[in-house]
């Protein structure tokens, strides 16, 4: 008898064993692909279907035309190693470790390659540009292609044609989080010669009918003595005709990409996100590159493709997004609960799916390369600099999209920050600082420390 | 006289010197690298012609190649010169390779990218095109391509041109784009290129770049320059290409029809053998 119970004991525990994998099993089969797509470097507007005149993007514009753009998108900081770790963390950039590009990524948080792979057995898969400090990339993904040079007009193909690769060979009955680290349009860092000449920019007589107007806000750069300042007007005419090149360059991919996506039998359940880590300034304000919070570097373009989604082809403006909804989204689609302490972040899937849901109004974005913090709601932003001397800015985004007219000495002005500083010291009740270990603290941690203390200090008082 | 001025003005002097004496321009340009320009980054009194400076630190060590002309049958090695970042000291490096071949209606083209280490492999492509016609318009292709080492990344596509639309299909995917102007193969540039027939009439057309489409391309002559190369210097016709999804991009080509140097921004080619 008592051989009889313990037979029965163990075919029970293998049957439970049995029905337990196949629940698994089940599970994993009903959660989608997600694709990750990210480009460096790119001005939320440089896309076609966005009405820019100036720039073809026929891969992006099949993208947003088949998924829902976040038109209020924006990084969490305007630089690729904070932005990028956000991404991959779902925490915002004082609690990283990571505030500006020469920082690392503290040790003890998750990454989303370890905590789809654990939580939800995805195959975690990674090819092109990484740049999250301190974080092996190959540790937490499997790396099929990294970044032998971070130049997009060299491995942007390559990570295009590796992803293809996976898509086409790809067997297991586990779902994937591909992601694709594209480079360009970063490649607009390198437009001078190889030894400090002048680049082709002395093409640009020969194909003035070609160039783009400056922004209406262009203006001299600021700062005297940065070698954009001796631009001629055609000189950023050029500069920003090449860029749209870069941004067309780096869409030729994106759509070899997608397309391949769309019409593989990975189509009807796979999730694709697109995104740029920042901007890029493209002329606007007189700027080039990144790292400060007007428009032009901290927004983003953001779109989510869901095959199940109802809002195809919708442009949200309505929504405030930040880089960490990135995360939130992702482990939402990936049905993993969110990573720890992700008090920011938000998930846009409901957005997808057409539901009406309550969501923040309002968003803060650091940039402790540039020394300034902002705040923006669905009218105003509100840039604060860390340095006392330098003169705060506000914008009515909804009166002077390309923040024209600094409202600081304004009645109006003044009530937006004041609102906004109460925002920001919200939001520092929201996060967690972070000061990392031991008594020499780096300058960049305390950068946002000691000025985020000052600013609880100040409304103490 | 300003310092500036003085620094503007002998580098000038140098150079036109180097010029009449037929000495490598480098020679004088090296010695003025560390004063600053208006760029911020160095001066470089051979800013001109615009062609050859995303490869200004690779052509002290280029020796033209000489051989038959790219047309008809032919074969070419091609380095790749790749733009380093500005911390590097020639700021130019050979990062990987093209060999071409071309027979009757026919190019195949094996491309490598070096790789970085075992994290970051390098990478292999592998065409080959039927094309027809002046202007070599592409009839049909197939496109190979791997990351080196990992054979989960492989896949090969087959691809046809009709006059209107490109199609291209691998195993478990497709896809399809229309075109506005005739299909040419970047590498099916070559022999247009040496036959001289655009220098009277501007090529616009569509590229077929690897497996990706870059629309409304235009490739004209701009007329003969001088490049500074390893010993001298070099006299060659030069061509520019501009249009969707690439930065202008250059052919300098010599009078026997071949061409040596292909300048783009970041990723450049250099002619090494026949």
């Amino acid at each position: 008898v008592t051989k009889r119970v313990i037979g029965l004991m163990w075919l029970g525990l293998a049957l439970s064993g049995l029905s337990a994998a196949t629940a698994d099993e089940r599970a994993a089969m009903k959660r989608p692909n997600i694709l990750f797509m990210h480009v460096d470097q790119m001005h939320w507007e440089a896309m076609s279907a966005y009405g820019n005149p100036h720039v073809k993007t026929p891969g992006m514009d099949r993208i947003a035309a088949e998924g829902c753009s976040f038109r209020a998108s924006y990084a969490t900081m305007p630089q690729c190693v904070p932005a990028r770790t956000s991404w991959y963390t779902g925490r915002m950039s004082c609690e990283t470790g990571a505030p500006t590009n020469g920082d690392f990524c503290r040790p003890d948080i998750p990454d989303l390659g370890q905590w789809l792979t654990k939580r939800g057995d995805y195959n975690a898969v990674y090819a092109g540009k990484w740049h999250v400090n301190g974080r092996d990339v190959a540790k937490s993904f499997d790396l099929i292609y990294g970044k032998p040079l971070g130049k997009g007009e060299y491995i942007d193909g390559a990570v295009a044609r590796a992803c293809m690769g996976f898509l086409e060979n790809y067997t297991e009955h586990k779902p994937f989080f591909l992601n694709a680290g594209f480079l360009n349009p970063h490649d607009c860092c390198y437009t001078g010669g190889a030894r400090g000449g002048q680049g082709k920019f002395r093409l640009a007589k020969e194909i003035s009918d070609q160039l783009p107007p400056l922004p209406e806000n262009w203006e001299p750069p600021a700062k005297k003595g940065k070698f954009i300042s001796e631009w001629s007007e055609t000189d950023w005419r050029f500069y920003i005709y090449t860029y749209y090149r870069w941004v067309e360059m780096v869409d030729a991919e994106i759509a070899c990409l997608y397309d391949a996506l769309r019409s593989s039998r990975f189509a009807d359940n796979t999730v694709v996100i697109f995104t740029a880590d920042h901007g890029d300034g493209a002329g606007f304000h007189g700027n080039i590159s990144k790292g400060y919070m007007e428009e032009e570097a901290w927004r983003v373009p953001m779109i989510i493709v869901d095959p199940a989604g109802v809002t195809k082809g919708k442009q949200d403006v309505e929504h405030l997004s930040i880089g960490v909804d990135i995360t939130a989204t992702i482990c939402d689609y990936a049905q993993v609960p969110m990573m720890p302490k992700m008090t920011i972040a938000k998930s846009l899937k409901p957005l997808v799916e057409g539901k009406q849901i309550d969501w923040r109004d309002y968003i803060v974005g650091e940039s402790f390369h540039g020394q300034q913090v902002a705040v923006r709601d669905q009218q105003h932003k509100t840039i604060l600099y860390l340095n006392p001397k330098m003169q705060a800015k506000v914008f009515d985004l909804k009166a002077d999209p390309l923040e024209m007219k600094n409202l600081v000495d304004t009645s109006e002005g003044r009530a937006v920050m004041a609102n906004h500083k109460s925002r920001l010291l919200e939001f520092l009740d929201t996060v967690e600082l972070y000061e990392p270990p031991g008594k020499k603290k780096k300058r960049t941690h305390e950068l946002y420390l000691n000025y985020y203390n000052k600013l609880r200090e100040e409304a103490k008082r | 006289m300003k310092r500036r001025e003085f620094i503007r003005t002998t580098a000038l002097a140098a150079a036109a010197l180097a010029a009449i004496l037929d000495l490598p321009l480098l020679a004088a340009e090296t010695q003025q690298e560390t004063q600053t320009s208006k760029w911020g980054i160095s001066q470089n009194p051979y800013v001109e012609p615009c062609a050859i400076e995303p490869i200004t630190g690779y052509l002290p060590t280029f020796s033209p190649v000489s051989g038959v002309p790219m047309t008809g049958a032919f074969s070419a090695r091609y380095s790749m010169v790749a733009w380093l970042t500005a911390a590097e000291k020639s700021r130019n490096a050979t990062m990987g390779s093209l060999e071409v071949t071309f027979s009757k209606g026919r190019c195949q083209t094996v491309e490598k990218r070096d790789g970085k280490g075992p994290q970051s492999p390098g990478y292999t492509t592998r065409t080959a095109v039927q094309f027809a016609g002046e202007n070599n318009t592409a009839e049909q292709w197939t496109f190979e391509s791997q990351v080196d080492g990992r054979k989960d990344t492989k896949f090969i596509e087959e691809g046809v041109w009709d006059g209107k639309t490109m199609r291209v299909r691998a195993q478990s995917f497709s896809r399809q784009y229309a075109t506005a102007n005739p299909l040419i193969h970047r590498w099916a540039l070559l022999p247009l290129l040496a036959s001289g027939s655009i220098k009277t009439t501007p090529l616009v057309f569509d590229m077929l770049d690897d497996s990706a489409l870059r629309s409304n391309q235009t490739l004209r002559y701009e007329g003969k320059i001088k490049v500074p190369v390893k010993g001298g210097t070099a006299s060659l016709d030069s061509y520019v290409q501009t249009g969707q999804g690439i930065v202008p991009t250059h052919y300098l080509v010599d009078e026997k029809g071949q061409v040596q140097l292909i300048t783009m921004g970041t990723v450049n080619w250099a002619l090494t053998g026949r």
